[in-house]
């Protein structure tokens, strides 16, 4: 009888493991087909000049790479988007933040505005960048128009090279800020409410307890929050690219950024492994900031004790 | 047990075959121009599907950018549409590819008889015709008439000279509380894309240069870093900051002209189809462009191709013959604007209803009309051009700075002409 059960288990043993190996191994296999393998492609199309349409396809080693160092618009992409990553996740994580210690508070119609603030977050964003261009319509715009309550002429939000990217900040900030809040919130909710009594008890005010005890317990969500921030940040086209549209767009060097650059150089010249260069160059930049970020967060976390 | 699953299977079978041999094939049009694809393609896809019951049209569009996107994305994969419908210049690089179908003799010969001769010359590749030319784009002078009316303006004599047209432009700019309301001519000035370098080369044509010019060994050069390129740039500098009769406040192109935020601008004919959409009470008059050193514009040439990989050539072609009764070409001039090739229709009763159409069939013999070279990176050259003409109108500081204009065509074509260095294309 004990024998049986044994061997039954051992059975059972094996069974587990072989499900557990081909799940495990179909996951694998999945992440590798669709992100290690275009990873792979591109790091390799990058040594090439290729053609989309296969007109050519010649090993040309770091060529691409040493052209990019020289070549002024990939210089304007890499500025514009360090400046957005720069403006646009401090900006969306902070007021985030604030919105969902609004959220938090008690208040009435509380879920209402929840709703409204995570509206643009679950909009696509080719949407939502055509509504934010009608916005910034420089006759008809929605922003214009507030502005001339104030004796304020027409701003011209996307053709004034200096102001076009900031209008490119400004939108992204507004669909991602109810998101992030709402991750906030989560964090928020997360924390025992005995911590903030206790801090109260020892006569913590607001702000401290803010400092001591809220932030320092919202650190893994704030962590999460910033990576997908900069990463979504460094990724940013399709509102560069609508808001680029037309007659009445914007400059596409002023809001040229890198995505932007590679689809250019992709889609409309075809220049596939100068594109793909772009693209790895991007893939690192993002890679190094995530690391660093988690790298200052784990520092933090050991100088803190938290 | 068996015997009946065997019949069942031989049933089966026949039913499978016969599925197979009743369905119905589908040809994929793609087109780039969504106004004609609903008022031409689909009405002929439904005429071609009551004379052809076996075979469905599906007729697909995008807007241009995505359709040509796509397009690139299609023939890399070897999935094109059965009849891809783009301008002669996106196609160059599938065509020397030798990605698509040459035009059977039946079509060659309607080409040669029946087709602008202009029109026909663009799709010739090493003495063979590939394709069907199928509609033109010319830039022409849209203007205002009503607004010239008011102007004191004689509404049926538009400009003819730069000297006229700048004359005309700070009449017809209206200001209101120093800020400009109405455009006396609106410009292109923004926007991603090749469309900034496009609209501008009409007046370098005027001044006497070009963007590409050929060389005695059929490559090409930068044509613009001369006196003509100086003259092009010079006068958008002078319109928008000594004449102020444009500005970046406010709307511009074909909205600006149905909103009749502006009094003149260069465009297509396909506005004539957009305006009777959007303002179809607006008088307005088109005209050839003015003169500077000589006359000129710039065309762009849109036919079908059949890729080698479609899917049904023959009801490809088939299909594309069917496109060429003449319903489908008043079809296209009525409802779209857009210029048929086809010369043996009679379009008097269209041209009775929309006059101003008639500017884009009478063009003068010293007119001249450029149009794209065809060179695989034309689109990068025209689209990096465009960047630094952006750059250059924000610049005020290019009024009475010769250098400074000097400086912004030499950077721009030193970019032009190591594209072509980079493509092995570039000539002295």
């Amino acid at each position: 009888m004990e024998m049986r059960a044994l061997k039954y288990i051992s059975l059972g043993k094996a069974q587990r493991f072989f499900f557990i190996a081909s799940v495990v191994l179909l996951l694998y296999s999945l992440f590798g087909i669709l992100r290690l393998y275009p990873i792979f492609q591109m790091f390799r199309l990058s040594f090439y000049d290729f053609d989309l349409i296969g007109l050519k396809k010649e090993f040309i080693g770091l060529r691409n790479y040493l052209d990019l160092f020289h070549d002024t618009n990939f210089h304007i992409a890499l500025r514009n988007t360090l400046l957005v990553v720069a403006i646009s996740v401090p900006v969306t994580v902070g007021l985030s933040f604030v919105l969902a210690l609004f959220y938090n508070a008690r208040l009435r119609l509380r879920s209402f505005y929840q709703l409204i603030y995570f509206i643009p977050a679950i909009m696509p964003t080719a949407a939502v960048s055509l509504i934010w261009r009608w916005m910034y319509d420089p006759g008809y715009g929605l922003l214009n128009y507030i502005l001339s309550w104030f004796g304020i002429g027409p701003v011209p939000w996307l053709v004034n090279e200096h102001i076009a990217l900031y209008s490119v900040v400004l939108l992204w900030v507004w669909k991602w800020v109810g998101y992030y809040a709402i991750l906030f919130l989560v964090g928020l909710q997360n924390i025992p409410e005995m911590y903030k009594d206790a801090a109260k008890v020892d006569g913590a005010n607001w702000w401290q307890l803010l400092h001591y005890v809220i932030l320092p317990l919202l650190k893994p969500v704030t962590l999460f929050i910033l990576i997908i921030a900069s990463t979504w940040a460094f990724r940013i086209f399709v509102p560069v690219y609508i808001l680029t549209l037309g007659s009445q767009g914007a400059p596409g060097n002023a809001v040229r950024v890198i995505v932007y650059d590679m689809y250019e150089n992709f889609f409309v010249f075809f220049r596939v492994g100068y594109a793909s260069a772009e693209g790895f160059i991007l893939f690192l930049i993002v890679a190094a900031f995530t690391f660093a970020q988690l790298r200052l967060t784990r520092a933090s976390e050991v100088e803190g004790g938290v | 047990m068996r015997r009946y699953s065997a019949v069942l299977m031989v049933l089966m079978l026949v039913l499978g075959i016969f599925v197979l041999a009743s369905a119905k094939k589908v040809i994929t049009l793609q087109s780039g121009y969504p106004e004609i694809a609903e008022a031409v393609y689909k009405v002929a896809a439904a005429d071609f599907e009551k004379e052809h019951p076996d075979v469905t049209v599906k007729v697909v569009y995008y807007n241009l950018r995505d359709h040509e996107q796509k397009l690139a994305m299609e023939f890399a994969a070897g999935t094109p549409p059965d009849v891809v419908e783009t301008s002669t210049y996106f196609i160059a690089k599938f065509l020397a590819a030798g990605m698509l179908q040459e035009a059977p003799p039946d079509i060659v010969q309607y080409i040669e008889k029946s087709v602008m001769p202009y029109a026909a010359q663009f799709y010739k590749y090493d003495g063979k015709i590939y394709g069907m030319p199928y509609f033109i784009g010319i830039i022409a002078l849209y203007y205002n008439k009503d607004m010239f009316a008011a102007e004191g303006l004689n509404p049926d004599r538009p400009p003819r000279t730069w000297e006229e047209l700048i004359g005309f432009a700070c009449r017809l700019a209206k200001y209101e509380n120093g800020r400009l309301v109405r455009s006396g001519i609106s410009l292109r000035l923004s926007g991603g894309g090749s469309g900034v370098a496009e609209k501008w080369w009409p007046f370098l044509i005027q001044a006497g240069g070009t963007i590409l010019e050929k060389t005695p060994d059929g490559k090409y050069h930068a044509g613009f870093y001369n006196q003509a390129g100086f003259d092009a740039l010079n006068l958008y500098i002078k319109l928008l900051y000594l004449y102020k009769v444009d500005g970046y406040e406010i709307k511009h192109d074909a909205e600006a002209f149905a909103l009749e935020q502006t009094a003149m601008f260069e465009r297509g004919a396909w506005v004539t189809g957009y305006l009777k959409t959007h303002n179809p009470n607006i008088h307005y008059g088109i005209a050839l462009l003015p003169k500077y050193k000589q006359r000129g514009t710039i065309s762009a040439n849109f036919g079908f191709y059949v890729p080698r990989k479609a899917e049904n050539p023959e009801l490809a072609w088939d299909f594309i013959r069917f496109l060429q009764r003449p319903k489908y070409q008043l079809l296209m001039l009525e409802k779209s604007g857009w210029i048929p090739v086809r010369m043996d229709v009679d379009y008097s009763s269209i041209l009775k209803e929309t006059p101003q159409l008639a500017t884009f069939f009478q063009t003068p013999k010293d007119y001249i009309v450029e149009s794209y070279t065809g060179i695989s990176p034309e689109n990068e050259i025209m689209t990096k051009l465009a960047d630094y003409l952006v750059k250059a109108y924000r610049r005020s500081d290019l009024l009475d700075n010769p250098d400074g204009i000097w400086k912004v065509l030499e950077e721009a074509a030193a970019e032009v002409n190591g594209i072509l260095k980079r493509e092995g294309l570039y000539g002295e």
